[in-house]
């Protein structure tokens, strides 16, 4: 069965889509990640131009990070204050990253910027991840425990001024690295359609310190406000947000990640991680291969002064 | 499910020839307006025409060509060139107007029918459509390449079913009656379409006529398609608010659980 798209403006296979969010929304499920940075490149796989699959991503991204976050409210487990800081952090990124989007697209160089910070960024990502959990996996094997990070304090960030408490993290720091990391995840959310978690979670743990509890409540809240302004800004700019697309795949996605959460339970967490690993850099991998090997198609016809796809 | 929506032929233009002397043809359409659905995967429409009452038909002597023009758009085709590695966007050609949609048919292929210089003076067929290339802002790998960004345009739109050629698409039903069935794929632009019927007499253009059909889109999809377009600011706040809303209502229905 087929949907028409209106703002992508084709025509797709409904259960293709369905089972991408499924399938995706499994993963988050399991390893506890928003998924938008697997996502996106798997909608720029199957045709979707890139400039949607990112503006839709960031629409789907406020409905699922608010299904997340309500759950962490209700237990108390954000950080308000801290959520505020990265989230005017936050709001100067998405605003540098949609000028910066809205430039290179002028130039016809947006898929290529879209596609180098997914390679460079999923490479990243699924590098670490991929040497930490062979690493643990190998620990295991050979009985030893694991060291345990104590994490040395960064002298550096305490002698940054403009510092704040933050009650709920127990915390007495400068804003600016809180809204340094805000500022980047702001930039990722609108030039790559994702939540920016990936980033922000570790950050927030190993640069500011914050207590394990709250941290991903408040990292959903800040990435709740930013991916609905990153959404506004595209539809109003580009008007590349497509709404049946996004509900497509947030239906998909939201069933598949309640069969993820109880699945996960089964599974041992470093095998998780090695497994989430994998896939990033097999995503990495087809998209760093697209650039370098020769299309089969070399000429793109698109409108002048219009979304570019 | 898809549906095709056939518009059929409402009326039937026999020689009802007002035969002033300078008519010879007489042609008219199923419709004068398009409406396409959402769910739809194309439309067409027939056209049917006649030669006027004292015209001596000849189909050795006499070819008939009909084209149908969508929206005129600019539009840039950019193609991509190996730097340092990597295949990016580089060269590009911008072309100030070129139709968003264009069909051609006609009794026989055009080469047949007349001259190139005459297909070219007249701007007929995909490959002597104007294109008005934008040399001050092109970019070519060398200075006869815009042909080859020129047929790659071309192509692209073939693939889309955006340009059609049909070098039998008129057809002979008897006794100087033809008919040509057009066709528009899904992604057609809305606005205003101009469809140019021509009357060739061996090889000479001796008779046009030109006349307009409204497309329009109604059904959710387009409904859509159309606020995204022309509110998009609107939009993006409306579908910020329905995502909070998706959010909300699978946070509710997963708790009870």
């Amino acid at each position: 069965m087929y949907i028409y798209l209106p703002i992508a403006e084709m025509s797709v296979n409904i259960w293709l889509i369905l089972g991408m969010g499924v399938g995706v929304g499994f993963l988050s499920g399991l390893f506890g990640v928003g998924g938008g940075f697997l996502l996106t490149p798997l909608l720029i796989f199957t045709g979707i131009p890139p400039v949607v699959a990112i503006a839709t991503e960031a629409n789907q991204i406020v409905a699922s990070s608010l299904s997340g976050a309500l759950a962490h409210f209700r237990r108390r487990a954000v950080d308000i204050k801290m959520g505020l800081v990265l989230l005017v952090g936050g709001v100067i990124g998405s605003f540098m990253g949609v000028a910066l989007f809205n430039f290179l697209k002028s130039l016809g160089q947006v898929d290529l910027l879209i596609t180098i910070s997914y390679v460079l960024f999923l490479g990243i990502i699924g590098g670490l991840m991929l040497i930490e959990s062979v690493r643990a996996i190998w620990r295991n094997k050979k009985g030893t425990a694991a060291p345990t990070r104590r994490p040395g304090s960064h002298n550096w960030i305490h002698k940054l001024p403009f510092k704040m408490s933050f009650r709920a993290s127990h915390l007495y720091i400068s804003a600016i690295p809180p809204l340094i990391i805000g500022m980047l995840v702001g930039v990722l959310a609108s030039i790559m359609g994702v939540g920016g978690g990936f980033i922000m979670v570790p950050a927030m743990i190993y640069l500011l310190k914050m207590p394990t509890n709250v941290v991903i409540g408040t990292s959903l809240f800040q990435i709740i406000f930013v991916t609905a302004l990153v959404t506004i800004l595209h539809s109003g700019q580009n008007q590349t947000v497509d709404v049946v697309l996004a509900t497509t795949l947030l239906f998909g996605g939201v069933i598949g990640a309640q069969f993820g959460v109880r699945f996960s339970q089964k599974l041992r967490p470093e095998l998780l991680r090695a497994l989430l690993a994998g896939m990033v850099m097999l995503v990495c991998l087809k998209l760093a291969y697209d650039l370098v090997l020769e299309p089969d198609e070399l000429f793109k016809l698109m409108p002048l002064g219009a979304t570019g796809h | 499910m898809m549906t095709l929506y056939k518009l059929f032929l409402s009326l039937c233009v026999m020689a009802i020839a007002t035969s002033t002397t300078k008519a010879d043809l007489v042609t008219d359409l199923s419709d004068r307006r398009i409406e396409i659905n959402s769910t739809f995967t194309g439309a067409s429409l027939l056209l049917f025409g006649t030669f006027t009452e004292k015209f001596d038909y000849d189909p050795k002597l006499h070819d008939i060509v009909i084209t149908v023009k969508g929206p005129n758009k600019p539009m840039v085709i950019r193609k991509k060139a190996n730097k340092a590695g990597i295949w990016i966007n580089y060269y590009r050609e911008e072309y100030m107007n070129i139709p968003s949609y264009y069909s051609v048919l006609s009794s026989r292929a055009l080469e047949q029918i007349t001259t190139k210089p005459i297909l070219g003076k007249l701007g007929l067929g995909t490959n002597f459509l104007f294109f008005n290339p934008d040399v001050t802002r092109q970019l070519l790998p060398n200075s006869t390449a815009w042909k080859e960004f020129r047929d790659a345009a071309v192509r692209l739109k073939k693939e889309e079913k955006l340009y059609i050629d049909q070098p039998n698409g008129v057809k002979f039903v008897g006794n100087g009656l033809f008919r040509a069935n057009i066709e528009f794929p899904a992604n057609v632009d809305i606005g205003t379409y101009e469809v140019s019927a021509y009357l060739f007499r061996n090889g000479e253009m001796v008779f046009e006529e030109h006349s307009p059909i409204t497309m329009r889109k109604f059904g959710f999809s387009n409904a859509l398609s159309h606020f995204a377009h022309n509110y998009p600011w609107w939009h993006g706040i409306l579908a910020v608010i329905f995502a909070l809303f998706c959010g909300w209502l699978a946070a509710a229905v997963f708790k009870r659980k």
